[in-house]
């Protein structure tokens, strides 16, 4: 068991050690599960609910109750590989894809199409340094990126914008329409991990589904992937995450109550187990109010993850039939 | 087979196992390591449960429900009221699993999962607790699948089908709409009238091919369960015209059609004034061709949460409804939308539904053709078999039914003239031994030597739906699962999964 961010391996620590913490603790939480699998998350939870602690992976997806309902209404999204293969336009909204997704640009977009054409980039928001060659800027600040997502729909279906739009917002997306326009297949990439709400991903949902209907469009989302901790959560306890209590019968989604940063900001549990990465968000909660809680981490492969797991939930079994100290 | 299954002599109790025509029989089940065997030369060591007055039934069997994979997880977020109440409109896994064997159930199928999500269904379903579980794949959505049959080649699509039903662990092959995803990219919804449109991708192929092909891919890889078909134009008026021709495409081959309800309405296109039923024709071609078998894919009247690999028809109820919907698309080849939705008796349409899914019921001859369900969540919630059981076999309770629903429903529906009422055999034909017998299941949906101990034992009662929602106990394996509604254990239970034959 280790304090905050300062023992980031779990070998070092004893399983025994850790039960032993995790089981005099008043309130746990478990939580991490980027890029881990399926199998890591099952056992994950299967500790959990063991020791009944709060489960959360920090992802905001978790933070509202019908998430997919909102941001996800006719979604159109695809493989990388379809990115690859056929958009000969490639938009770069308000994302970094080598931040979120290091090698994204040279293994999907700076590979040449399959059909021999020309293949377009635009980068809308700030400058990228690791674009492809010849991709056109338009600048624009984040908190234009819903203005700027529903402005190009009307410019698209009505042909103008508003005369009463601030001109430089209008000119941006004049120069995203006309790409547009002038493409075959246009293909989104995106990171809306810091869009709090959701109307980032529900603008661009729109502008996709517009374009869509007038030629091939999707989007290639970048945010931070749990995805596995999101189908298991989901489909044990109800919801992807903020759950107050592991309990496979009936587990309480409390996403204002039991999202993990909550829980660590307001000091509401005084042990937690790191299984696989973290968030950005919750390495910087961890950062500033580490040193009120006990942090075990499990990281690495899988396979070492699930068998730490393994030996975290025999010692800890142990620890509470009184087997172990 | 099972570890902890204690032997044992159910004893007394009065024993319905259509399979070997034992109708109301008393009489003892011999239970060794969770499969059924012959009475015993000693009998020592078996623990003696006296039956005597209770109703002795197999598990029951779920051929065609939704209860893992993408879509299901989809369902559980979509509509936070309907995941609060008890049951959940879509609920945990857990859930599913005390829930399903609480009411007598021991076998599930999730009857669409895409070839690509397999996987993830599977992980899921290993969260399942006590029934056994399999899924059918959406083999034929797949572009190299469709590719093949556009060439009739139909070695590729034998090789094809059968490599995704190995490497996905599939039980049968589902197609859900036809080639309905190639019309939906490009704005329309297929041919309203016939399976023989062209598909806007491949002129050589159209959707009756489709059926045809993959039907006959499914024979030649020996699966157990023919091909599982859900077909074009679910949901719209003037459908029946559609499930007819699909019905005469398998001529005198095997094929099994799902939620039929959602495919026999009447009325001209898109014209709900002209809704109605479209079964009479189905039915009579039904019955007279006995290698087709079906389950209803029932509506109950309440709140529940849609979901279908049909992502067209999807959408077009959520323009239907105004409810708001999503779409999960999978490679630009399948995908699902999911949306909630709220079945209402004084709704037109809706009671139009409920009617002609009784009528099927009550109208197909063969209950060994047809399959109890719900299409769960779809129609209804699968908790909601026992209300559906009374409708089957109460006629006073159905027609207290009747009477509520909507005025025009009653005025032209023929259910009102229908007194059939199923016989507690007849409820365990189309709930356990019928579903067992078409999924190709040899070892469930009967009581014979040999046969997993699956068992439900119910207390008599002539409220139907009292009986069926409240097991005295529910064996899974030989194992106590489930008692007075209480669960007993929670054992794990096996994944049904069809090994192709190979050239």
């Amino acid at each position: 068991m280790s304090r905050g961010r300062e023992q980031p391996s779990n070998s070092a620590v004893p399983a025994e050690a850790a039960a032993a913490r995790l089981h005099a603790a008043r309130r746990v939480l478990v939580t991490g599960f980027q890029g881990v699998g399926t199998d890591v998350v099952v056992a994950a939870c299967d500790l959990a609910e063991a020791i009944g602690a709060a489960v959360d992976a920090g992802d905001p997806e978790a933070s509202r109750p019908a998430a997919p309902t909102i941001a996800r209404v006719g979604e159109v999204t695809a493989d990388r590989e379809e990115l690859r293969d056929r958009a000969d336009l490639v938009v770069f909204w308000f994302c970094d894809p080598e931040a979120a997704c290091p090698g994204f640009t040279a293994r999907y977009v700076a590979a040449p199409l399959a059909k021999p054409a020309a293949r377009c980039t635009l980068a809308v928001g700030d400058p990228l340094p690791t674009a492809p060659p010849g991709t056109e800027h338009v600048a624009l600040d984040r908190d234009a990126a819903v203005e700027a997502a529903r402005l190009s729909q009307h410019i698209l279906v009505l042909g103008e914008p508003p005369s009463s739009v601030e001109p430089a917002l209008a000119a941006a997306c004049r120069t995203i329409t006309a790409a547009i326009d002038r493409a075959a297949c246009v293909g989104f990439v995106t990171d809306d991990s810091s869009d709090p709400v959701g109307l980032e991903a529900w603008s661009l949902v729109h502008l996709v589904r517009t374009i869509a209907h007038r030629k091939p469009a999707f989007e290639i989302p970048l945010r931070p992937r749990a995805d596995a901790f999101d189908a298991v959560c989901t489909w044990r306890y109800g919801a992807a995450g903020a759950i107050a209590r592991a309990d496979r019968d009936g587990g309480g989604f409390q996403p204002a109550e039991a999202s993990a940063r909550q829980l660590i900001e307001r000091g509401e549990v005084d042990a937690a187990v790191v299984v696989g990465g973290l968030s950005p968000q919750l390495e910087q909660a961890l950062a500033a109010h580490g040193d009120r809680l006990a942090v075990h981490r499990l990281a690495g492969s899988d396979a070492t993850i699930m068998a730490d797991l393994r030996s975290l939930h025999a010692a800890l079994t142990a620890a509470r039939t009184g087997g172990a100290s | 087979m099972t570890a902890n299954a204690p032997r044992l002599v159910i004893v007394g109790g009065t024993i319905h196992d259509p399979t070997h025509g034992r109708d109301g029989v008393v009489g003892d089940l011999w239970i060794d390591e969770g499969r059924i065997v012959a009475p015993p030369a000693d009998p020592r060591g078996f623990t003696r449960m006296d039956a005597s007055g209770l109703v002795v039934m197999p598990g029951g069997v779920d051929l065609h429900s939704h209860v893992a994979g993408p879509k299901v997880n989809a369902g559980r977020r979509i509509a936070p009221h309907l995941a609060r109440r008890r049951p959940a409109a879509v609920p945990t896994i857990h859930a599913t699993g005390a829930a399903y064997a609480a009411l007598g159930y021991t076998t599930v199928f999730d009857a669409a999962i895409a070839t690509a999500a397999a996987g993830i269904a599977h992980a899921e379903l290993a969260d399942l607790p006590v029934l056994d579980k399999g899924i059918y794949l959406l083999a034929a959505d797949d572009t190299p699948v469709l590719d093949a049959l556009a060439r009739n080649d139909a070695a590729a699509t034998r090789r094809l089908v059968g490599e995704a039903i190995a490497t996905g662990r599939g039980w049968a092959v589902k197609i859900a709409n036809p080639g309905g995803a190639a019309f939906w990219k490009r704005g329309r919804r297929g041919d309203h009238h016939d399976l023989d449109t062209p598909l806007p991708d491949r002129p050589t192929l159209t959707p009756r091919l489709i059926l045809d092909r993959v039907a006959a891919a499914v024979e030649s890889l020996g699966l157990p369960h023919p091909l599982h078909v859900h077909t074009a134009n679910l949901g719209l008026p003037g459908n029946w015209r559609s499930l007819l021709e699909t019905m005469k495409t398998f001529a005198g081959r095997r094929a099994h059609l799902a939620h039929v309800q959602f495919h026999s309405y009447a009325g001209g296109d898109l014209d709900e004034g002209s809704f109605g039923s479209g079964v009479a024709p189905l039915v009579d071609f039904f019955n007279a061709h006995d290698t087709l078998t079906l389950d209803v894919g029932q509506i109950l009247f309440g709140d529940t949460v849609a979901m279908t690999g049909d992502a067209a028809a999807a959408e077009h109820l959520a323009h239907a409804t105004g409810m708001p919907w999503m779409a999960h698309d999978l490679h630009l080849e399948g995908g699902c939308g999911v949306l909630p939705i709220a079945y209402r008796e004084k709704s037109m349409v809706h009671a139009w539904q409920w009617a002609i899914g009784l009528e099927w019921f009550l109208t197909a001859t063969d209950p060994w053709r047809v399959a109890l369900s719900t299409d769960h969540p779809n129609g209804a919630h699968f908790t909601a078999y026992p209300h559906l059981m009374q409708l089957l076999g109460d006629a006073a309770f159905r027609r207290a039914a009747f009477d509520r629903i909507h005025p025009a429903v009653r005025k032209r529906s023929p259910l009102e003239d229908l007194s059939r009422e199923y016989t507690l055999q007849e409820l365990c034909i189309v709930t356990r031994a019928a579903p067992a017998r078409i999924a190709g299941l040899r070892h469930k949906g009967h009581l014979g030597v040999g046969a997993d101990a699956d068992i439900t034992l119910y207390r008599p009662d002539r409220d139907l739906a009292r009986m069926f929602s409240m097991p005295a106990k529910v064996f899974k394996a030989g194992v106590l699962v489930a008692e007075d509604g209480q669960p007993r254990a929670t054992p794990s239970g096996r994944t049904l999964a069809s090994r192709p034959v190979t050239p």
